[in-house]
């Protein structure tokens, strides 16, 4: 909105032409990140309080007593996160462009299927009694399959044509092989992936939030250089113009995910609950396949990574097919909590990880 | 008129057709008859025997599991099935079908359905379901039928309440008049001895013939005993009803001059063995049982396990709840190709032999069979048939149908859950009823056998385990430290992503924990076999619950404290722990404490606070002296990455939440901090 305004302004009142600055990537991903994390900080305490009396709170399943706060009920915020990016999106992106309209398409809709679980957990008084994972995974995978085909149809993606449906892999310059229409159950299978992954990651106090900044601002300085024709061309990525507001609805979550640290982080008093974290993950998804680098996300969100491939392990593998465990409990932070770790050492440890993986993903711009 | 019977599989869905048939041939002379089954079942020879005209088509009975190759093949039996009755059915045109229920008549009547949608098929449909719990696929042709006719009244709450009529089990009629002395005769029994007959309903029963053979020694020391046993005709790839049973008998050298054990393939003039006898050993089908009660004989029930919703079982304690019978349950053991079911032979005998030695309780419970029965169930039946022939309605029903079930949940979870509460209503288990407490432990025995176990690791056997340690089933403790210790491999693809055995982890552990914890490791078997679990079981879980187990034992031989020190080196820090905690409560080896020693520095926290906790147990146990452990506790790191912090509002609210009583979520409040 901010942009629309700005530019009118500088056109018509010639005084004001330093408005200009509002065309400039740079500038609204610095002011969206910046207003992203005060709108946090400033209305977080209020949110929290409203949703704790409104009853939305979490209660977790505890097998072990392992939990090392002695099991307090948090409240549900993700609504705050949702909506603090929504508003500064609003604000500071160009609204009209397609690229706006996918990536709040994305996280809205896994906004909403992450609310109707746990508006179904807190009627039930229970973390057992949320959406069924077959409801879950069948309506995700109709989302993805409709945004799919909205991505590799010509007249209707934002990206060049010529583009959208090529496959890019870190460390190769040109793309690898052009999947065509199989690239729609390719990103059906990677935005949903990505989004149960966050989800699973949300677990102890500041555990997703600070992964997820991390590689949005990767997937940030992406997009930044997608959108610019001429670090494109110098680095050899491919060139899309209107990319850049990627870049700035990256930065936006940066800033908001930091906010949300701001309460989140150890002793939590409100978690992002499947509301939050669903919809980072959608968003991250929508992100990962809009700047054309699904398979940096193994690299940079290898902390997500990990975290699903435990589960999988652990019970599709372990339990269902050969009646054992591999961990202790699984996702693998619980398995650090059941082998004695603090909270705050496995949150921390991870965070080093995944800043790691960051620099990793990062490295790939150049190692190509 | 035409009438088109269906029904089959067994002798209980097979001859109350044939009744039927007989009475309508005996009425109306001209009416015409088909009837259709399966080729390798009872009726493709009990029907033809009795003059009635039989078709075949495929049918198969409804998968117990879920696997989808097992449901794709019923689908496509049934899809053919109903193509074959479609045309029977366009053919024949009957005006009346008769169905007996079993999967057999399934697809006659879908295919009637389907017909009928489209105005080719104007026949009237009367079901008869013989059972008390009714099979699945009747349960879903009972949405077609015009009439409803049911043996047991529990059996109506599956149905349409408006077309289900109470008409009991037509038994053929030479069950009405019997003649114990006359039967005798033609039997060439003597008149004084005390005749027992055994049989294993329509297919002749495995089980029951393995048991009865098993059980012959100790009835060959009664006197005046006459055993009649009807083998059944089976013969399949892994067993010979007829000729196992001679070689068995064979094997057991019994003197048998006075012809005291009398071994019969199969018997056309049943209802002649039933006037004969004193006491009948047999199956739990409802037409067994009805015909008992017809013949007012005491009885001895072995319910089959497999049965289809258990329904045999279910039939045999409504009989023992009225008196009329007695119960023996089918009991999991280890047989030579792993679990199977089975009855015990040596139980079996001793059951007999208070039975027999008891003749006023015999005399009781054949007063108590003689109540049960409608003798007037044919005239019934016909009744109804006549009603839908003239397409007159029947008469009202006036009945109240239980609403609560009283029988266990199919799903095994809900069966646990079911089992506990059972428990929990009637305040333990040494408060339960003998009966209640048998049935429940049949349940045990059941899940324990069932083969679903190998589609999913963790099936229905993993809950019969907990089972048999939730009702302290002393018996089968022996059959879990057979699971424990089976070595029976997983395939080559399983091993090589982390599998070991057919007996999972999982469950290896639970036979452990659940099992045997709930048990009690008392006897030194089982520590012996914990031991040996603790020493080689690949899996860690099984190797931390046996060294919890074991230390919970209280007592340790020299060989299980070895195991216990040998578990020091394990590379599972969970076993390290598990071991340490135990060696605190039975360790006395002499190098113990300079085993722990080692422990001092360990760089996993939970290990050393497990030598902490060793090392408070040994002195307390007087194994090691305070002063020695007094000069080492400055060895001791101190750090580690546990940290529990605490926070005094959180304590407080708990505090107070307690005070006041409103533990709503075990008195744990949220904390806040902003």
């Amino acid at each position: 909105m901010i942009y629309y305004v700005g530019i009118y302004l500088q056109e018509v009142f010639a005084a004001l032409s330093f408005l200009r600055l509002v065309d400039s990537i740079s500038f609204r991903a610095l002011c969206g990140a910046i207003t992203a994390l005060l709108l946090t900080i400033f209305f977080g305490e209020r949110v929290i309080l409203y949703f704790y009396r409104l009853g939305h709170r979490d209660r977790p399943r505890n097998y072990l007593n392992y939990s090392s706060v002695g099991n307090p009920s948090k409240t549900y915020g993700g609504p705050l996160l949702v909506a603090v990016i929504l508003i500064s999106v609003v604000l500071w992106c160009k609204l009209h462009t397609g690229f706006v309209l996918l990536c709040l398409g994305g996280l809205l809709f896994f906004a909403g299927l992450g609310w109707v679980d746990d508006y179904l957990k807190v009627r039930h008084r229970s973390s057992d009694h949320g959406l069924s994972e077959t409801a879950k995974l069948a309506l995700q995978g109709g989302y993805c399959l409709a945004f799919g085909t909205v991505y590799a149809t010509a007249d209707l993606t934002p990206l060049p044509a010529e583009v959208a449906t090529q496959l890019y892999v870190p460390f190769l310059k040109y793309p690898l092989i052009d999947l065509s229409w199989f690239y729609v159950p390719f990103i059906a299978f990677t935005i949903t992936a990505i989004s149960n992954s966050v989800n699973i990651a949300d677990g102890v106090d500041g555990l997703a939030v600070v992964p997820t900044a991390f590689v949005v601002a990767v997937f940030g300085v992406f997009a930044y250089i997608s959108s610019h024709a001429r670090f494109a061309e110098f680095l050899i990525f491919p060139f899309m113009p209107g990319v850049g507001e990627v870049a700035i609805i990256c930065s936006i979550v940066f800033g908001a995910c930091l906010g949300f640290l701001w309460f989140n982080s150890y002793p939590a008093n409100v978690i992002m609950g499947d509301t939050g974290s669903m919809a980072l993950g959608g968003l991250l998804g929508t992100v990962a396949v809009l700047v054309k680098q699904e398979f940096l996300f193994l690299i940079v969100g290898g902390i997500f990574v990990a975290e699903a491939l435990s589960v999988i392990i652990q019970d599709k593998i372990g339990v269902k097919w050969l009646g054992r465990r591999f961990f202790a409990r699984a996702p693998i932070h619980h398995h650090f909590q059941q082998r004695g770790l603090a909270d705050t050492k496995i949150v921390i440890r991870f965070w080093i990880v995944a800043g790691i993986l960051a620099l990793c993903g990062l490295a790939t711009i150049k190692i190509r | 008129m035409r009438y088109l019977l269906t029904g089959g599989g067994t002798g209980g869905h097979v001859y109350p057709a044939l009744a039927i048939a007989e009475e309508i041939r005996r009425r109306q002379g001209d009416a015409r008859f088909l009837y259709v089954g399966r080729r390798d079942k009872l009726e493709a020879w009990a029907v033809p025997a009795r003059d009635f005209p039989i078709r075949f088509v495929r049918a198969r009975p409804y998968p117990r599991s879920r696997s989808v190759r097992a449901l794709a093949a019923f689908a496509l039996v049934l899809a053919w099935g109903m193509v074959q009755s479609a045309f029977i059915l366009l053919r024949f045109r009957p005006q009346v079908i008769i169905g007996t229920g079993g999967y057999v008549s399934a697809p006659i009547l879908f295919a009637h359905g389907l017909l009928q949608k489209i105005g080719l098929s104007g026949a009237r449909v009367f079901l008869y379901e013989p059972n008390a719990h009714p099979g699945m696929l009747n349960q879903v042709v009972g949405r077609l039928a015009h009439r409803v006719g049911i043996a047991f009244e529990q059996a109506g709450r599956w149905f349409d309440m408006k077309r289900v009529a109470v008409v009991g089990y037509p038994v053929r009629s030479e069950f009405l008049e019997l003649d114990r002395d006359g039967a005798r005769a033609a039997l060439g029994l003597d008149p004084q001895a005390q005749v027992v007959l055994v049989f294993g309903g329509s297919g002749g029963a495995r089980v029951v013939n393995e048991a009865l053979v098993a059980a012959l020694p100790a009835l060959a020391s009664l006197s005046n005993l006459c055993v009649l046993h009807i083998t059944g005709r089976y013969r399949g790839p892994d067993y010979d009803a007829v000729a196992d049973t001679q070689n068995a008998v064979a094997q057991l050298a019994l003197a048998n001059d006075a012809g005291w054990y009398r071994p019969l393939e199969y018997m056309d003039d049943i209802h002649l063995a039933y006037a004969a006898a004193d006491l009948v050993v047999c199956r739990g089908g409802a037409g067994t049982l009805t015909e008992l009660c017809v013949a007012r004989k005491p009885a001895l029930i072995v319910p089959l396990a497999t049965a289809a919703e258990d329904h045999q079982a279910a039939n045999a304690r409504e009989m023992e709840r009225l008196g009329a019978a007695q119960v023996i349950y089918q009991r999991a053991r280890w047989g030579d190709g792993g679990m199977e079911s089975a009855v015990d032979g040596g139980e079996l005998g001793q059951r007999l032999q208070a039975l027999l030695g008891d003749p006023e309780r015999l005399g009781a419970m054949a007063r108590a069979a003689s109540k049960l029965p409608r003798r007037d169930s044919l005239a019934l039946i016909m009744d109804e048939i006549d009603h839908l022939a003239t397409e007159r309605r029947g008469a009202p029903l006036n009945l109240e149908f239980p609403l609560r079930r009283s029988g266990p949940p199919a799903d095994a979870n809900a069966l646990l859950r079911w089992a506990r509460a059972q428990l929990r209503e009637a305040g333990g288990i040494e408060a339960m009823a003998p009966g209640d407490l048998a049935y429940l432990r049949y349940q045990a025995d059941r899940l324990l056998v069932s083969r679903a176990w190998y589609e999913v690791p963790l099936g229905r056997r993993n809950v019969g385990i907990k089972l048999v340690g939730l009702l302290g089933y002393e018996a089968q403790r022996p059959l879990l430290l057979k699971i424990l210790l089976d070595r029976l491999p997983v395939s080559r693809l399983q091993r090589l992503c982390g599998g070991d055995y057919q007996h999972g982890g999982i469950v290896r552990r639970n036979v452990v924990e659940w099992g045997i914890g709930q048990l009690g490791a008392g006897d030194s078997s089982t520590r012996a076999a914990l031991a040996r679990a603790l020493v080689e079981d690949p899996y860690f879980e099984v190797r931390a619950a046996s060294a919890r187990i074991l230390g919970e034992a209280g007592f340790a031989e020299d060989a299980v404290d070895a195991a216990l020190m040998q578990a020091l080196d394990d590379r599972s820090p969970d076993v390290v722990v598990a071991a340490l905690n135990a060696l605190g409560q039975v360790g006395t080896d002499s190098q113990l404490l300079s085993r722990l020693r080692g422990f001092y520095l360990h760089p996993n926290g939970q290990v050393r606070q497990g030598v902490v906790g060793a090392l408070a147990r040994g002195v307390e146990r007087g194994v090691f002296s305070a002063d020695e452990v007094a000069r080492d506790l400055d060895e001791i790191i101190a750090s580690s990455p546990h940290f529990t912090p605490t926070f005094a509002l959180n304590e407080a609210l708990s505090a107070l939440s307690q005070q006041v009583g409103a533990g709503r979520e075990g008195g744990s409040r949220d904390v806040r901090v902003l």
